[in-house]
């Protein structure tokens, strides 16, 4: 049987496994006995590319079960996973709704946006802290994976957020975006405006919820000083023709 | 020429049918699409006939009671008219054909909808609405058959034109077939009206909220349940229970202008003859506004709306042109007037339907309010929902009051002490009401079929384009639904004013029927009478004294109290019906995704069937209870209290019941749009804190607008209706 490799960001692990990336994903999100759900965000790996694999434990480990079905999972690592893999390694990136749904994207290159506004930005590695910045998103990786500063990271995972009206004003209305405590959101946007100096701003924390796939703006980003790899979210005019069955998973919010 | 225009009455009720099958034809012909949209369809007519098929076991048995028991009262004690047990059987078996027809082509029909809206807009609301239309015609055509059918025979046996007493045996006996009509109607909306909540909520539960899965996602076993239960719940069960106003109406009304020139057989043929010319009228007028209803290609939502308001609108103006031609031609005493008081029903029927829209619609400030309110959460979303539709019920009982005012006043020509034509008025309101049923119950019953199209739509993987046209269908059909309950609640409380009305003249019948046997009849006051033909004479203030039907008697009071209660009561069993029906629903759910592998891939298909066999048999359960509950009481009460205690029993029935029932569709139609609201992007949009705490509401709304408010339109005439037919034995016997 194949063997592949994933990167899981929640939480973040490092996963060998027998499944390919779409049945992959929906185990992550529903398991076997079908009583649990829940969001799931991976990539898959290239092992070739990764030196440290423990090879003899995983031909130890992901064997086939008992009754010949394929090896759903294999934990390889828990810890500061991604701080040691390379970014060379990464392959594609799959969203998993809470109901099992799995969306491919695929690295693109990045189209940098001119007009200067700010963004929101969630982090998934290191933290899952939700951030205001006025950087665009390879200012913001360059920021925090500049380790010569306290606050900082050697890679960095993270997506970045519609923020519709409220990129140029703070005052403007929340219209359709779900964000909790919109008016803590508000704040520290206005504060962002006031003070130039400061390139960012912590919205929350850290941000226990699963991320609403909808607010996605232009993608998900993983990278570190050197190297910024970009995975474009599909448009609106792709989710409602080619990922329609995704989309309307997405969309489902369970409460 | 009277009897001449009779004939008008079979050939329009013939005319209806025959529409109803021409347009079912055309709705077969189209195609159901792919191999996976017929299956799905398949799916749910599988569903909806075996739920009917178990309903109709258990009313079945009911029925058998029911006749059994009238004709020991009819051939035993000789207190029920020998007629009684037969009409009640028709009422019923003409009932339950109209909601078997109507649903067998919402199931038929959906799929093809969702295929012609591959196509384009235009095409799916022709087949959508032709679809509903059937279910709005064979209504009216098999209701004015029965009542027609009815008549001809019972003249033959007791010729009107011979004694005016015999129109008033005719139009007594005719209103005991409301009874079948309402019993029928009693289970289609108590019983689907369980189905289809405990299918949706179960569904939601587990589909939405636990395992994450969309709404028609074919992955959850309780979907087809769900759509079944738009097709049981909303098609049938609305259809019998507008079928039993359109009929309870004309027939109420028929017996009160019998009662009204109870001294001249010509005029007096002429009254009855009224309200079903008025509704034979209304039935073609009906299909020329179905034909109005179309639109061009790339409609809009505004566009759909016009269509069918132009078709609705049409109708409703011509009837008022048709009913003066009537009336002129029929040379009826104060024909004027009567006109009045059918405008004055048509006005009632609009300005209904108008506030529910007000106060239910997000376009309006009383729904965004509700939206708004769950900034703070689901309290706040429950008391502001609870508010609003009380506050919702303030233009509907002043629009009733004021109808049935100036119907009154009309009917008696602005003298209020005429009170036997003032009652007519009120009667003949109910009729021009419900003239236009045809149309506007097609308006209602297309809804249903639009949900289902956008699920079978959904469920086959259709095209974006697709799912937009059956979202905008749908959610047309979800503002004419509204509207169209707030319209039934109406016609129930005009009906069974009407009905009430009509129970003294079922009063004085069971007398007369006492008096074959026995030499005089006392009254609860003392008075004495002889001689049938004495009743004649005693005019209906009279009557009321002799049974002391007035405010100072205890026993009044007490029936007012119990009928008031009884609405609550009926609520409160429906609701929690639901309650147990739906953790039932959830349950098996639950099962299925734990025991069938592969489920949530999709590899595997649910066991649709087990779902819908648990909600049929949940709501055959439940609806036993309350169903008894709304029987019996009534024939306690007359038995116990007499005369005083039914008639109170009517009226605290009708004003709480009518009241309520207002308030719940009313809440539970402006909480589904408030969460709709939130989720077309206000407020942050699905997914956001208002949206969980819109979710909560919608689901505490759910039973209100779609099982408990419908029931209690069915409770009020219910009660009525029984009062009515059991009026001989209440004049026997009374405990007090």
């Amino acid at each position: 049987m194949e063997k592949y490799f994933y990167f899981s960001a929640t939480p973040e692990s490092l996963v060998a496994s027998h499944l390919s990336p779409f049945k992959f994903g929906n185990y992550l999100a529903v398991g076997t006995k079908k009583r649990t759900k829940g969001q799931a965000i991976f990539f898959e790996i290239d092992p070739d590319l990764v030196d440290w694999l423990p090879w003899d434990y995983i031909d130890k480990k992901l064997v086939p079960y008992e009754d010949g079905e394929p090896k759903r999972s294999v934990f390889l690592s828990i810890y500061r996973v991604l701080e040691n893999l390379p970014l060379n390694a990464f392959l594609d990136l799959y969203l998993v709704t809470d109901d099992g749904k799995v969306l491919g994207l695929q690295k693109s290159d990045f189209k940098m946006q001119k007009e200067k506004i700010v963004h929101l930005y969630q982090q998934f590695i290191p933290n899952r802290t939700r951030v205001a910045s006025r950087l665009s998103p390879p200012e913001f990786m360059k920021f925090l994976t500049d380790t010569s500063k306290p606050v900082s990271s050697p890679k960095l995972f993270f997506v970045e957020l519609k923020l519709n009206k409220l990129a140029k004003d703070p005052e403007a209305s929340l219209n359709n975006l779900p964000y909790p405590n919109p008016d803590h959101l508000r704040d520290c946007l206005i504060r962002l405006q006031h003070l130039p100096e400061r390139p960012t701003k912590t919205v929350i924390r850290n941000f226990e919820e699963d991320l609403s796939f909808r607010t996605v703006k232009d993608g998900f980003f993983i990278g570190d000083q050197e190297t910024f790899i970009s995975y474009p979210f599909p448009s609106n005019e792709e989710l409602e023709d080619k990922y329609y069955s995704w989309w309307r998973s997405a969309l489902v919010h369970g409460f | 020429m009277i009897n001449n225009l009779f004939w008008l009455v079979p050939v329009s009720a013939v005319l209806a049918l025959s529409f109803a099958f021409f347009f079912f034809r055309q709705i077969m012909k189209e195609d159901e699409g792919t191999e996976l949209m017929k299956k799905i369809a398949q799916h749910v007519r599988k569903g909806a006939m075996a739920y009917l098929k178990q309903q109709y076991k258990v009313v079945g048995l009911f029925f058998l009671i029911l006749t059994g028991v009238f004709s020991i009262l009819a051939y035993w004690f000789h207190l029920q008219n020998p007629w009684v047990p037969f009409a009640f059987l028709t009422g019923g078996f003409f009932s339950a054909l109209a909601g078997f027809f109507g649903m067998k082509t919402a199931t038929f029909a959906s799929a093809r909808t969702a295929n012609a809206a591959r196509n384009s807009l235009s095409h799916a609301l022709r087949v959508a609405f032709r679809s509903g239309a059937v279910m709005g015609l064979v209504v009216v055509g098999l209701g004015l058959l029965d009542i027609s059918a009815w008549f001809y025979v019972l003249n033959f046996v007791y010729p009107a034109a011979e004694d005016t007493h015999n129109l008033m045996i005719i139009t007594t006996t005719m209103l005991t077939f409301g009874m079948g009509a309402s019993a029928q109607a009693l289970f289609a909306r108590v019983g689907g009206g369980i189905f289809t909540k405990a299918a949706d909520v179960g569904a939601d539960l587990v589909g939405k909220v636990e395992a994450g899965i969309p709404e028609d996602d074919p992955r959850n076993p309780a979907t087809i349940a769900d759509n079944v239960g738009d097709n049981v719940g909303d098609v049938a069960g609305m259809g019998a229970d507008l079928y039993e106003s359109y009929c309870g109406s004309i027939l109420a009304t028929a017996a009160l202008g019998a009662a009204a020139f109870i001294d001249n057989t010509t005029v007096q043929f002429k009254a009855v003859l009224t309200p079903m010319l008025i509704a034979a009228v209304g039935i073609i007028l009906s299909i020329l506004g179905i034909y109005l209803v179309r639109t061009k290609e790339n409609a809009t939502q505004r566009d759909l709306l016009k269509s069918l308001s132009r078709g609705v609108n049409t109708s409703s103006v011509l009837i008022v042109f048709a009913s003066f031609g009537i009336l002129k031609l029929l040379g009826i005493d104060n024909w004027l007037g009567i006109l009045g008081a059918i405008v004055t029903g048509l006005l009632v029927g609009i300005v209904i339907g108008k506030s529910t829209e007000f106060f239910t619609s997000a376009e309006y400030r009383p729904t965004q309010k509700i939206a708004e309110s769950s900034d703070t959460g689901a309290a706040t979303v429950i008391i502001s929902g609870l508010g609003t539709g009380m506050i919702s019920t303030f233009v509907p009982v002043i629009a009733v009051v004021v109808g049935i005012m100036l119907a009154y006043l009309a009917g008696a020509g602005g003298d209020m002490a005429n009170m036997k034509m003032g009652l007519y008025g009120i009667g003949i309101a109910a009729v021009g009401m419900l003239s236009t049923l045809g149309i506007t119950l097609a308006t209602d019953a297309y809804g249903p079929i639009a949900d289902n199209a956008g699920g079978n739509a959904e469920m086959s993987g259709l095209g974006p384009e697709v799912r937009k046209r059956t979202d905008a269908l749908d959610s047309l059909g979800n503002t004419t639904a509204a509207t169209g309950k707030g319209f039934a609640i109406g016609s129930a409380a005009l009906t069974a004013l009407a009905l009430l009305a009509s129970y003294i003249e079922e009063l004085k019948m069971g007398i007369a029927r006492l008096l074959q046997t026995a030499s005089s009849y006392m009254f609860p006051d003392g008075f004495e009478i002889n001689d049938k033909s004495q009743l004649l004479n005693i005019d209906l203030s009279e009557f009321m004294n002799y049974f002391q039907v007035h405010l100072m008697n205890p026993i009044v009071l007490v029936g007012i109290f119990i009928g008031a209660m009884m609405a609550f009561l009926f609520c409160g069993l429906t609701m929690s019906a639901v309650g147990r029906a739906a953790g039932k629903m959830v349950a098996e759910v639950r099962r299925q995704f734990k025991e069938i592998p592969g489920i949530l891939e999709g590899k595997a298909e649910p066991e649709y069937a087990r779902c819908v066999a648990i909600s049929t048999k949940g709501a055959q359960l439940e609806m036993i209870l309350p169903s008894t509950l709304a029987i019996i009481v009534p024939v306690l009460v007359g038995l116990i209290f007499g005369v005083p205690g039914a008639i109170g029993l009517l009226v605290g029935g009708l004003g709480a019941g009518f009241v309520l029932a207002v308030f719940m569709a009313n809440s539970g139609g402006a909480w589904d749009n408030a969460k709709k609201y939130i989720e077309s992007g206000k407020m942050g949009g699905k997914g956001s804190d208002a949206h969980k705490a819109a979710v909560i509401g919608d689901t505490v709304g759910d039973p209100f607008k779609d099982t408990s408010g419908p029931s209690l339109n069915i409770l009020i005439k219910l009660m009525s209706m029984i009062t009515i037919v059991m009026a001989g034995v209440t004049v026997a016997f009374t405990l007090l």
